[in-house]
C-alpha cells in the first residue's frame, strides 16, 4: 500500500490553566491527548465528537497554527512539526482550511474578488487580469459567478458565504481540506447544496477532507472512513458503513443511539448516556468514558484502553471489545 | 434595507388539551416570533398588529399587562433555546426555580425550599437540596436546561412553549433531555407547542405538526401524515434534504435557492421561486388552506400533483 497522505501519532496538546496571583500555570487541559491516524490521498475521513473533545485542537495543530507537546504528523512524507518558515508556506498552500462561521471567517472590508484572489496574490507571479480570470473560474465551480466579484461579504447569504470560503480555499489548489463544521450554521434546505458541492469538489479535484463534524448524519452520507473522539482521545474508528452499522464502542453506540430518528413509527432503544462529558482539565483516570459507561468494569477505572486494530482498518480503544 | 419584516403572516393554529404541537421550520421562517407572539413577548420594535390569541376561551391580546404577567410563568411557560440566558447568573438556582412558586402560587418561604429540591429531583439533577444552592456557571449546559424545564414546569401549566430546547446542547445532552421531555409530557397532561428545525425531535415527540416557510404555515397535519405523505413541495423537500442516520443517500436532495426575505417576500405563493411546480397561478396568487382529508391541511395550488 502506499504511503497516506497525513499519518499523525500520537498527538498533545495541552493547555496550560494560570491562576493565583502570580498566574502560575495552576492545571493543564488535555485538550488533544493521544490521538492517532491516517488520511490516504482522495478520502473523506470524518471527525466526529461533542464540544470540548478537542477537533478543533487537531485541526489547529495539523495546520501547525498552535504547536503539539507530544507526537508527530506526516504529510506527504515531510514531518511538519520540522518545517521551517518556507516550508510550512508551501503546507499551508497544500493544506486548506473551511471555517465553521463563514460570517467570521471573510473580512467584511474586502470584495469577493481580493478574499478568493489573496491566495494567488501571496503564491505571486500571475497578473491581475489572470488573478480575476482564476477567481471567476472558481467562483464558478462553487455555483457563483463573475457577476459576485465585487460585491461584499454582507450582500451574500449564508450559504453564499460558505461557497466563498470554499472557494478561497480551492484557490491555492490544495490536495487536503480540514474543514471545520462547514454546515452547521446553515439553514437545512441550504446545507445539502453545500454538502453537494463539497462532493462534487472532491471529485473534480481529488481532494481529500477531513471533515470535522458533531452532526453524525451527515458524517454517514459524506465521509468514507469515520473516527469518534471522547475527551482529546479517539475511541473508534473504521470504515463509515462498519461504525455506524456495527459500532463497537459504548460511547459511539450511544451516539448514533442519541440521534432523533425522522420517522414516527420507529420506536428505537435509546441508550442514555447518565452525566455529562467531565471536564479535560482533570479527566477520568484509566478510560475516560467510565464513567459514564453502562458496561464499565473493574480494570476500565484503572487502567487506560489502548487504541488497538481489532481487524482490518477497525481501530478501537476499549477493554471490554 | 427598510421596511417592515412581516416575520409571521396570517398563521392560524388551533392546539387541543394535552396535545403536542410541533412548529418547524428553517432560521427566520417566523416560528420564534410565533411562539413569543403567544405569550405577549415580541421584542421592541416589533408588535402584533392583527388577530387574535384565544387562550382557555379567553383572548390574550385583550389582556392588560398585569394580568399576562399573571399567565406567564403560571398556566403559560416558556422553555428557551439557551439556558445560559435564561438563568440570570448573580442569582441561585434555589432563587430562580423558587421564584415562581412565590409569585403564582404564593406559597410560604420556608415551604419554597422543599418545593424546589423536588421540582429539581423530577427533572433529574442528582443531590438537588445541596446543588440548588449553586449558581448557574456551576452547572453544565444539560443542568442548565434541567433547571429551565423545572422553572417552567414548576406552576403545572396548561401550556408550555418550548423553543429549540436542544438545540444549543450536545447530542448525548440533547437525547437526555428529549427523554426527559417525554416522561414529563406522560405525567403532566400540559399542552405543549415544540419549536424546533430538527424534524427528527418533532418526530419523536408530538402529535400534531405545522410547517413554517416565511412567516407562514405550509403545511398543517398530525405528524405520521406529515412524514409520510406531504402535499407541500416545501415539506416534501425539507423532508428530503435532511440527511437522516436512517436513510441511504448517494446525493443530498437540494432545495434552489435560498429563504427570501421577509421585507420583500415573493408575490403569491411566498416558495414559488424556489419550487419545481410552481406555475403562472403560484406567482400571481396567494394559495388557501386545502383540507386534504380531515386535519390535514395544505397551502397549495398544486395538491393534487404531490401523489405517492
Amino acid at each position: 500500500m502506499s504511503r497516506p497522505l497525513l499519518e499523525v501519532t500520537n498527538l498533545k496538546k495541552h493547555f496550560p490553566v494560570r491562576g493565583g496571583v502570580l498566574l502560575r500555570t495552576v492545571a493543564w487541559i488535555h485538550a488533544v491527548d493521544g490521538m492517532s491516524f491516517t488520511l490516504d490521498e482522495e478520502e473523506i475521513l470524518g471527525l466526529v465528537g461533542e464540544s470540548g473533545c478537542g477537533k478543533t485542537t487537531v485541526l489547529r495543530l495539523l495546520m501547525r497554527l498552535i504547536e503539539p507537546m507530544e507526537g508527530s504528523v506526516m504529510f506527504q512524507g515531510n514531518s511538519i512539526f520540522d518545517m521551517k518558515k518556507d516550508d510550512l508556506k508551501l503546507l499551508r498552500r497544500r493544506m486548506a482550511m473551511v471555517f465553521q462561521d463563514p460570517y467570521s471567517s471573510l473580512n467584511p472590508r474586502m470584495s469577493v474578488v481580493d478574499i478568493v484572489g489573496e491566495p494567488f496574490i501571496i503564491q505571486g507571479g500571475i497578473s491581475r487580469i489572470e488573478r480575476e480570470e482564476r477567481v471567476v473560474g472558481l467562483l464558478e465551480k462553487v455555483g457563483l459567478s463573475s457577476f459576485h466579484l465585487n460585491r461584499y461579504p454582507h450582500e451574500f447569504s449564508g450559504g453564499e458565504k460558505q461557497r466563498i470560503g470554499i472557494a478561497r480555499a480551492l484557490a491555492q489548489d490544495p490536495k487536503l481540506v480540514l474543514a471545520d463544521e462547514p454546515v452547521s450554521s446553515l439553514d437545512v434546505s441550504v446545507r445539502a447544496q453545500v454538502l453537494n458541492l463539497l462532493k462534487d469538489l472532491h471529485e473534480e479535484f481529488k481532494l481529500s477532507y477531513l471533515y470535522v463534524s458533531h452532526d453524525l448524519a451527515v458524517v454517514k452520507h459524506l465521509c468514507d472512513r469515520t473516527l469518534v473522539m471522547y475527551l482529546g482521545k479517539p475511541v473508534e474508528m473504521g470504515s463509515t458503513r462498519e461504525v455506524y452499522g456495527d459500532p463497537i464502542h459504548p460511547y459511539t453506540k450511544a451516539l448514533i443511539s442519541a440521534v432523533p430518528v425522522m420517522d414516527p413509527d420507529t420506536k428505537r432503544e435509546r441508550i442514555i448516556l447518565r452525566g455529562s462529558v467531565p471536564t479535560p482539565i482533570d479527566p477520568p483516570p484509566g478510560c475516560r468514558f467510565h464513567p459514564r459507561c453502562s458496561a464499565s468494569r473493574s480494570i476500565c477505572a484503572k487502567e487506560e484502553p489502548t487504541f488497538t486494530q481489532i481487524e482490518g482498518g477497525r481501530f478501537v480503544a476499549c477493554h471490554l471489545s | 434595507m427598510e421596511g417592515t419584516v412581516k416575520a409571521v403572516d396570517g398563521v392560524d393554529l388551533k392546539l387541543g388539551k394535552e396535545e403536542t404541537l410541533g412548529i418547524a421550520g428553517e432560521s427566520g421562517c417566523g416560528k420564534s416570533t410565533l411562539a413569543l407572539s403567544t405569550v405577549r413577548l415580541i421584542p421592541h420594535p416589533g408588535r402584533i398588529v392583527e388577530g387574535e390569541i384565544v387562550f382557555n376561551g379567553e383572548d390574550l391580546l385583550k389582556k392588560d399587562d398585569e394580568q399576562m404577567r399573571e399567565i406567564r410563568g403560571g398556566k403559560i411557560a416558556m422553555i428557551f433555546q439557551n439556558p445560559l440566558s435564561a438563568l440570570n447568573p448573580v442569582f441561585t438556582i434555589e432563587y430562580q426555580v423558587g421564584e415562581a412558586f412565590k409569585i403564582h402560587q404564593k406559597i410560604r418561604k420556608d415551604e419554597v425550599d422543599e418545593k424546589v429540591a423536588d421540582m429539581l429531583d423530577k427533572v433529574g439533577i442528582p443531590d438537588s437540596s445541596r446543588r440548588m444552592k449553586d449558581y448557574p456557571h456551576q452547572f453544565s449546559g444539560g443542568m442548565r436546561q434541567r433547571t429551565v424545564i423545572a422553572m417552567a414546569i414548576s406552576c403545572n401549566p396548561s401550556l408550555l412553549l418550548a423553543d429549540e430546547p436542544t438545540t444549543s446542547l450536545d447530542v448525548t445532552i440533547q437525547a437526555q433531555i428529549l427523554e426527559l421531555m417525554k416522561e414529563l409530557k406522560k405525567r403532566m397532561r400540559s399542552s405543549i407547542i415544540l419549536i424546533t428545525h430538527d424534524l427528527g425531535l418533532i418526530a419523536e415527540l408530538c402529535e400534531r405538526v405545522a410547517i413554517m416557510y416565511a412567516g407562514k404555515i405550509v403545511e398543517y397535519s398530525d405528524v405520521r401524515t406529515l412524514f409520510r405523505e406531504p402535499k407541500h413541495p416545501y415539506v416534501l423537500a425539507l423532508l428530503g434534504s435532511v440527511p437522516g442516520l436512517e436513510k441511504e443517500l448517494e446525493r443530498f436532495t437540494v432545495i434552489r435557492g435560498s429563504v427570501p426575505s421577509l421585507i420583500n417576500p415573493p408575490t403569491g405563493c411566498r416558495f414559488w421561486p424556489r419550487c419545481d411546480f410552481a406555475t403562472q397561478i403560484c406567482r400571481e396568487t396567494e394559495p388557501q388552506p386545502i383540507e386534504v382529508k380531515k386535519g390535514h391541511i395544505s397551502h397549495c395550488h398544486h395538491v393534487d400533483k404531490l401523489n405517492y
